[in-house]
């Protein structure tokens, strides 16, 4: 196991590592920092000044270590646009996005997994069919139009929902539902296909013939194991779901990454888009790292393969 | 979806919206204020920003047009290039210190420094110093006689010197303190409250806040907004495109006036080959052909409609030293492609098109231009940062628009861009010797006409393809009793609840 | 050799088409075909050019919503563009950017796992490491950020979607060479002496087509879905050209009053990704058949 550990660790940084260098080169295609930061009205000499002081006028792999060695201490550079360190912007609103993410998580699971036990009961029976359809409908709707018909139908007819912001729990509703709507599909096939595989196999057989009653198979022994990879999957759906919450912080006005990082790109402001990217690829670095370790002390067969 | 639209206007009213119940006025901007300090908040929002939380020396009547005290008790012309102001005694700062002439000479010096960096050069590019010269009285002295002083001198807000030493900019902009007619904090999620300053001083000609708060919510997606006006989420909004504006006239909770602006779009063409010394643009005869290949009228009638109409000149028509009588230039596809021919783009050409506001009149200029061969390739940024691609030298075309910061008079806008600087891409010696000479004097029959020049030869080089005036419209809840600005400023400290 | 195992497939797959009733499969299969159809025969079909505006005639109402102009059977955008037109030359562009992108995302994802699941060892470390890395990247998030740097011509949206897109074309190579890397006709192919480069190609590619043109289909919704999200957030497919992500991102500001304008592209746009989702499953379902053969 110790060595398992460790090896997943070491694999981790080197991602992580490898992540550092993509979001470096995505900071140095922006352009010159130095006349970046120096502004419009600056002379030359302070740009060349700026450029030395930076150490942006040494050779690229010394760059990188340089930006390096300022990220790991949590300095990641200064807005452009705010003119404020980008660790805080991304820290203020890291909170919104998280909170997104994990209750369209909830939202996603609590779904998938009774809609993924049902089909799985019946394979090709009519509760399969439909169960499969509503996943290749979620799969197909494009977020966006969801958002509108929701703030059309909760928000202006029914007044159920508040529409913009984040002032109360109720804020979150209808963008948790539009982007845990989306991952539901990923979560029901997995749920479906692992209960299936659970149900044939030789112990649930082996309970049933021991005249366990359906149920009791299905909750305690099925499940249980069908659960194991959605354990996983949450973890890189997680990761998904922070970064793929764009469109419906934009539409909702959440002010979270996705939004920062959106119009920190219509602004030109890469150190922040570079930030949010290396954020959001270590947040999913861990969550797959955790998942692994966890899933392998769950299973010994992971940790010889 | 289709039936579930057709209900939607014709909703019931709302017995009572929770705005007015909890005396909380939401309005709602589509850009986000860049903090609170007024001197590092660009665009309009920064502007209003200043006249909310703050107060500057003197302030402009928007009916009258007249200008009245506001931290000064008076003021007078003590020579040609300089201004001798009595500064208001007991006026308080948010935080209760008292302000003194020592914060006002501090604050205007610090926005004059280079080093400062303050958004709005133009606002202080005049000045040359501030000086204290008594307990209560202050001095301003300008580079060169300037006619627009106390025009600007509106849009330059007071800070408290020892608290702004102290916080600096990003203290300022999380915690400001001024001594406006509102308290200003940041909420979260981009919101930011406006609350009622209880020690406001009396005479302010601004007035104490009817309605005790106000709540700034950056809401960018045009449709949600909509959503939040229809839902009683957003008392006020404005910038509301014509076509939806249209449609929510017929909601009886809602009030949607069409105002005019001192707003006026244009394109600007990059005709010092700034962006590319080769760039076809250089050529008068293609800014010609581009004058020449948009059809201005269908735009202003159509898309931006209201009360928008056509202007071929560089200025808002009401403005001191505007002249329309310039050379125009008819929507003319086939004379356009011939100036392109003579020029020697017969197959026209390509060229970067910067944009921020309105993406449909964008894409149709961007169809007019393709209609003659001008293949446009739209990039479409944030405010912030099309004014930085323009600074750096790297936008051909903008698709810009400018609002003169509401003055009455070209000094607003032609010297803006026009001036030989970073913002002028006509780099034209003629016009900017024009421009300083009107700038620079105190005669009104001079100013006018060397403006006038410089418009003729804006006009005739078409350095700028003029568009059309841009009213605005304002969309707010029936129960809110505020008057429509006609000059893009609204002024929240007046609204009242019906 | 080869090439007459997978024709010999294809015929076993044709057959049990038509004897089995595959009810996605010909579902999905006629949803795509009708798209390529609007692609192709848009030139054709196309009553007016998609780029032809007339402002005075805008946001004209489709003959079914009560419109009367019969040259503009479907209304005419906020700019007087027919709607039609710009619907069919839409299809174009949404084939061309689902094909594009899975052309060259299953190139790349193909090549890493091939060469991974052959050579196993440390170039297969290599390869799943280069998955992993790639997995970490928030895919919106690098699309809009790389569109934004570079600009977002066709190509460069194509290009930066296929480099996001092609980790599970790595994924399911690599697991099925490994299976069959150990094979009898492998073996004896590289006991004839046959070139690694050639067992490759001849041997082992042709076994993965049918798989792959499963993670094809789904790539192929996927990539037609994102390029819509940019376009949605203003750095997608550049105006004036007819992208029904473009036209939806045009017509949301519209949402509430002329849904229509929305619901056109979007209805397509969803119709086309169910269909190749359609297309998709039901290969599977085949396949997992010929399996259980």
């Amino acid at each position: 196991m110790a060595g398992f550990v460790l090896r997943r660790c070491l694999v981790a940084v080197l991602v992580l590592l490898a992540v550092s260098m993509l979001s470096f080169g995505l900071l140095k295609l922006s352009g010159d920092l130095a006349t970046a930061m120096a502004g419009e009205q600056a002379g030359a000499d302070y740009v060349a000044f700026l450029r030395k002081e930076y150490g942006l006028d040494r050779p690229l792999p010394v760059q990188y270590l340089h930006w390096l060695g300022r990220t790991l201490t949590g300095d990641l550079g200064t807005s452009f646009y705010y003119a404020t360190p980008v660790t805080d912007l991304v820290a203020e609103r890291l909170p919104i996005t998280m909170t997104l993410g994990l209750s369209a998580l909830l939202f996603a699971v609590t779904l998938s997994v009774p809609l993924g036990v049902l089909a799985a009961l019946h394979p090709d029976g009519w509760i399969d069919r439909v169960v499969l359809g509503i996943a290749l409908l979620g799969q197909a709707t494009p977020t966006f139009w969801l958002c509108f018909l929701m703030i059309l139908l909760f928000g202006i007819n029914l007044r159920w929902l508040p529409i913009s912001g984040t002032a109360s729990a109720a804020h979150y509703v209808m963008p948790t539902v539009a982007l845990g709507y989306y991952a539901a599909p990923a979560f029901t096939r997995i749920v479906r296909a692992g209960m299936i595989e659970a149900l044939a196999s030789d112990y649930v057989r082996t309970a049933r013939a021991k005249g366990l009653r359906p149920h009791a198979v299905v909750l305690q022994h099925a499940l249980r194991n069908a659960l194991v990879p959605v354990v996983s999957v949450a973890a890189v759906q997680l990761g998904f779901m922070l970064g793929g919450s764009v469109v419906i912080e934009t539409i909702f006005a959440l002010h979270g990454v996705g939004y920062l990082a959106w119009q920190s790109i219509s602004q030109n402001d890469y150190p922040v888009v570079q930030a949010i990217v290396l954020t959001i690829a270590c947040f999913y670095v861990v969550l797959t790292l955790a998942a692994d370790l966890l899933n392998a002390a769950i299973d010994p067969r992971i940790r010889l393969s | 979806m289709l039936a579930v639209v057709a209900g939607l206007l014709a909703l019931p009213a709302a017995p009572s919206l929770a705005g007015k119940a909890d005396d909380t006025l939401n309005v709602g901007f589509r850009l986000q204020l860049q903090g609170l300090d007024a001197y590092y908040a660009p665009g309009r929002e920064g502007l209003l920003l200043s006249f909310w939380a703050y107060d500057a020396l003197v302030y402009r009547d928007p009916k009258t047009l007249e200008f009245k005290p506001l931290l000064s008790t008076g003021w007078r012309q003590v020579d040609d290039r300089t201004l001798e102001f009595d500064i208001r005694e007991g006026v308080k700062f948010h935080d209760g210190t008292v302000l003194t002439a020592d914060d006002v000479t501090y604050t205007i010096n610090f926005a004059v420094r280079p080093e400062s960096k303050v958004f709005n050069q133009f606002f202080i590019a005049w000045i040359e110093g501030a000086k204290t010269v008594a307990a209560n009285k202050v001095q301003i002295t300008a580079k060169a006689v300037a006619p627009m002083a106390l025009q600007y001198l509106t849009g330059l807000p007071i800070y408290p010197a020892k608290y702004y030493q102290q916080v600096g900019k990003e203290g300022m902009a999380a915690k400001p303190v001024g001594t406006g007619p509102y308290i200003a904090r940041a909420l979260p999620n981009n919101s930011f409250e406006f609350k009622r300053n209880p020690d406001y001083f009396a005479d302010s000609p601004k007035g104490k806040p009817p309605i005790g708060r106000m709540v700034y919510k950056t809401i960018p997606d045009v449709s949600t907004q909509v959503a939040e006006l229809l839902t009683g989420g957003l008392d006020w909004a404005y910038h509301v495109p014509n076509d939806q504006a249209e449609q929510l006239k017929t909601n009886p909770r809602l009030k949607v006036v069409n105002e005019e602006s001192y707003r006026v779009a244009y394109l600007t063409l990059d005709a010092a080959g700034k962006s590319n010394p080769s760039t076809p643009m250089r050529d008068v005869r293609v800014r010609r052909a581009i004058s020449h290949a948009i059809d201005r009228e269908a735009i202003a009638k159509n898309l931006v409609g209201g009360a928008s109409r056509v202007i071929h000149s560089a200025c808002y028509p009401k403005q001191f030293g505007c002249i329309d009588d310039v050379m125009r230039f008819a929507y003319d596809p086939a004379k356009a492609k011939a100036l392109l021919a003579e020029a020697g783009y017969a197959d026209g050409f390509a060229v970067e098109i910067y944009g921020y506001r309105s993406r449909q009149i964008a894409e149709a200029i961007i169809g007019n231009l393709r209609a003659v061969g001008i293949r446009g390739n739209l990039n479409w940024l944030q405010y912030p940062a099309v004014v930085e691609k323009r600074r750096s030298n790297q936008a051909p075309m903008i698709v810009d628009d400018w609002g003169s910061a509401s003055f009455n008079d070209v000094a607003a806008i032609v010297p803006v861009f026009f001036n030989g600087g970073i913002d002028d891409y006509s780099m034209d010696a003629e016009v900017t010797k024009l421009v300083d000479t009107g700038g620079t004097s105190l005669d009104p029959k001079l100013r006018a006409e060397v403006y006038a020049k410089a418009l003729q030869r804006i006009a005739e080089q078409a350095f700028w393809v003029p568009l059309h005036t841009m009213p605005i419209n304002y969309v707010f809840s029936a129960d809110l009793d505020m008057a429509v600005p006609s000059d893009e400023i609204p002024e929240f400290f007046r609204a009242r609840w019906k | 050799m080869a090439s007459r195992r997978a024709l010999a497939s294809l015929v076993a797959i044709a057959a049990r088409v038509g004897r089995r009733r595959h009810a996605s499969l010909v579902l999905g299969g006629a949803i795509v075909l009708l798209v390529a159809a609007m692609a192709l025969l848009a030139p054709v079909l196309a009553p007016h050019s998609p780029y032809e505006q007339n402002l005075a005639n805008r946001l004209a109402p489709p003959l079914f919503l009560g419109g009367t102009q019969a040259s503009h059977p479907l209304g005419t955008d906020m700019l007087g563009r027919d709607y039609l037109s710009r619907l069919l030359y839409g299809a174009q562009i949404a084939l061309l950017v689902g094909l594009g992108t899975v052309l060259l995302s299953s190139l790349i994802g193909t090549t890493i796992g091939l060469l991974g699941g052959y050579y196993g060892g440390w170039v297969d470390s290599v390869a799943m490491f280069l998955v992993t890395v790639r997995l970490s990247l928030p895919l919106v998030l690098v699309a809009l950020a790389v569109v934004g740097l570079i600009g977002s011509a066709l190509s460069v949206i194509m290009g930066v979607l296929a480099g996001l897109l092609w980790d599970r074309f790595a994924v399911v190579t690599r697991s099925l060479v490994l299976q069959l890397r150990e094979r009898e006709f492998i073996l004896a192919a590289r006991a004839a002496g046959a070139s690694d480069l050639r067992i490759l190609l001849t041997e082992i590619l042709p076994n993965l087509a049918a798989p792959l043109t499963v993670i094809a289909t789904l790539e192929m919704a996927n990539a037609i879905l994102l390029e819509a999200a940019l376009s949605f957030l203003g750095l997608g497919v550049k105006p004036p050209e007819a992208s029904w992500g473009l036209m939806i991102a045009e017509a949301k500001d519209l949402v509430f009053f002329q849904s229509w304008l929305i619901n056109l592209p979007g209805v397509l746009l969803f119709s086309l990704v169910v269909g190749i989702n359609l297309l998709g499953d039901g290969l599977r379902d085949l396949l997992s058949a010929k399996h259980a053969d």
